[in-house]
């Protein structure tokens, strides 16, 4: 057997050992059962409406366009989403942190490369077995979500599955990342506590992110200009600027022959360039990268909204009844999957090179 | 500052090797990179032949590494410790539990299926023996092996060191404690701020550090003691009734016939050397745990 298999395979054993792995996967299992139970529920509650509401505009003379779609079984997956970007974050943290320092504190490193292998077979194997083990875990919890739906009699058509491997892929992007950084952080420690604190660290760095990026959005632009609305020749002048969320669904209106609006080219420049801002610098926050894929695929979007100054969430680009294949959705957040794999050769490249040139005695 | 500098060393096949040095004067260091932990900032290792920086798995193979302050993954035991670093040999399961049996059974820990989290300091040096020993290798590398261990746990080291020369092992192994390379070893090193400053058998390391080759004669008599005028003596110190004489060779003849002639009696005439460890204090502590 190679030697990266030998070492990976002990890898695997020993997360199986493990009682702090053992406890965090099975919490996450739990809530990933939870969720998609009551995600179900949701769905079919929804889908209940969304019937009831087909059957009214059936039964009404002259019909009438209604703008409810059909609720996606992609919503499902929601809370797993969300278990996935707290405690599958944790899991992933769990499993690097004290990867190499744990044995730098115990003396089995010194040990370990005494005998015939390379240190870059060491961190290597251990790489292929935190990764393996890794995707073991979300592929059981992910195809156990899928079983319930089976159960339930819920089937995902052809674009859901394509949308559910899409996201699938971004979770085990994800939480890579956080085993890459955690990783990182117990290379270049001296031991686990100092890992732990450096990977706590980066977390919360990436977690403030959002609120960094806002503020040097709006240091870089200075305040924001007034919107104002041009319908049919008037001009409105619209206070506050949390109104933009509603200007997609406003736009709509121009396919329904409404009156066409105008929003002012200065208003909708500066939030272009703020969104821009704010886009840039959150990708390197992967949960804000997972959150944006996440949202993208599972709601059906052709790209990633923008934030308000309030911070709430707007302005995702899809009309109610308009289809979105999977690839608009995917090529609106390539950025963010390049992030994340960026992250991901960072903190592995890192790990390497320190790993493999590391004094041990 | 280098932990080594310009340290040049051979051992010879089958030799018991003694590296005596105090608390970081480079032994370890030394012996990380004869194992292949430490890459030298200059110059080569050789083990067999073999170029430690240049083919380290090749020179892995035929040594055997017992570090001071081992550590073994503590939820398995000592059978699963060591199988799992026999995996890197390409042994067979059926040969390596074989092996596994013997070693255990040769460091006496035979029977002993606990986790090794629960193992004491002298059970953890055995089985870090039987991990050095598990590719019955050609060369063994021991780092302070006695380093904390009881009585017993240093006499039965030594007596496994001793088992392992008697079976053509070269052993090279570490220490402070001069009466513990004193016991064991065929030859020695002496290493101070990482330089080798003697080589040799344990009397050739002592004359080299002594730095002369002069003889001192320890003369006790009835009476006053009177002054001697031998040729070949260097120096001599006069108390009542005794002398402690420096002289070029064993001169304790002529002062003998010297004494009979002057009608002095000799109460005792002896050859004093000074012993390794005066020596070796003197030279590596400057004298100052004397």
């Amino acid at each position: 057997m190679r030697p990266e298999l030998i070492v990976a395979s002990k890898e695997f054993r020993d997360y199986l050992a493990s009682k702090r792995f053992l406890l965090l996967f099975g919490l996450l299992a739990l809530l990933s059962i939870i969720g998609a139970v009551s995600g179900i529920a949701e769905y079919n509650s929804d889908l209940e409406t969304y019937n009831s509401n087909l059957q009214q505009a059936a039964a009404s003379v002259g019909g009438m366009r209604f703008f409810v779609d059909m609720p996606s079984i992609l919503q499902i997956f929601s809370s797993y989403g969300s278990y996935i970007a707290t405690f599958g974050m944790l899991l992933a943290l769990s499993m690097g942190f004290d990867m190499i320092s744990r044995e730098k504190e115990e003396g089995t490193l010194k040990i370990l490369l005494t005998h015939p292998v390379f240190r870059d077979q060491v961190i290597n194997g251990k790489i292929i077995g935190a990764v393996a083990m890794m995707v073991i875990v979300l592929l059981s919890t992910f195809l156990a979500i899928v079983a319930i739906m089976l159960f339930f009699g819920i089937v995902p058509a052809g674009d859901d599955i394509v949308r559910l491997g899409a996201f699938f892929g971004a979770v085990v992007l994800f939480l890579t990342a956080y085993l890459a950084i955690a990783v990182m952080a117990s290379t270049i420690s001296k031991n686990s506590s100092m890992a732990m604190l450096i990977a706590i660290a980066i977390v919360l760095v990436g977690m403030v992110i959002p609120n960094i990026s806002e503020t040097v959005a709006d240091t870089v632009l200075g305040p924001a200009p007034e919107m104002t609305v041009i319908s049919a020749g008037n001009t409105t002048t619209v206070g506050g600027v949390t109104q933009s969320q509603f200007i997609a669904f406003d736009a709509s209106n121009r396919t329904q022959g409404g009156p066409p609006m105008q929003i002012n080219q200065e208003y909708t420049d500066y939030y272009n360039k703020r969104n821009q801002i704010t886009g840039l610098l959150n990708i390197l926050s992967p949960s804000q990268d997972f959150t944006a894929i996440s949202e993208v695929i599972n709601g059906r979007l052709s790209s990633v909204g923008s934030i308000g100054a309030g911070g709430e969430r707007g302005m995702f680009q899809r009309i109610s009844g308009q289809t979105v294949s999977v690839w608009q959705s995917l090529s609106s957040v390539w950025m963010n999957f390049l992030a994340l794999i960026v992250m991901i050769v960072v903190g592995f490249g890192v790990s390497y090179a320190r790993f493999v040139r590391v004094d041990v005695r | 500052m280098n932990a080594v500098d310009a340290l040049s060393l051979d051992v010879g096949k089958g030799e018991v090797f003694g590296f005596l040095g105090p608390n970081g004067s480079g032994k370890t260091t030394t012996i990380g990179m004869l194992v292949g932990l430490i890459e030298p900032t200059a110059g080569r290792c050789f083990v067999n032949g073999v170029d430690v920086t240049r083919n380290p798995l090749a020179a892995k193979k035929i040594t055997g590494y017992l570090p001071d302050g081992i550590g073994f993954y503590p939820g398995l035991t000592a059978r699963q410790n060591l199988k799992y670093f026999s995996r890197f040999y390409g042994m067979s399961d059926a040969a390596a539990e074989a092996r596994i049996k013997e070693l255990l059974e040769y460091v006496g820990l035979g029977g002993v299926e606990k986790p090794t989290e629960g193992y004491s300091r002298g059970m953890r040096q055995r089985l870090g023996l039987a991990q050095a020993l598990l590719n019955d290798p050609e060369v063994i590398f021991m780092d302070e092996p006695t380093n904390g261990l009881d009585p017993q746990g240093v006499i039965t080291f030594r007596n496994i060191i001793k088992d392992l020369a008697g079976k053509g092992k070269t052993v090279f192994f570490s220490s402070h404690v001069l009466e513990e390379v004193h016991q064991v070893s065929t030859t020695i090193g002496v290493i101070s701020k990482g330089k080798i400053i003697a080589r040799g058998t344990t009397d050739e390391v002592r004359r080299k550090m002594q730095g002369d080759d002069l003889t001192t004669i320890v003369v006790r008599v009835n009476g006053a003691m009177p002054q001697l005028a031998l040729p070949g003596i260097v120096s001599a110190e006069y108390h009542d009734g005794s002398a402690i004489v420096k002289a070029k060779a064993d001169i304790r003849d002529q002062i003998s016939e010297e004494l009979f002639r002057q009608n002095v009696r000799v109460r005792e005439l002896r050859v004093r050397e000074r012993t390794l460890e005066e020596v070796f204090l003197e030279t590596v502590y400057g004298g100052a745990a004397q």
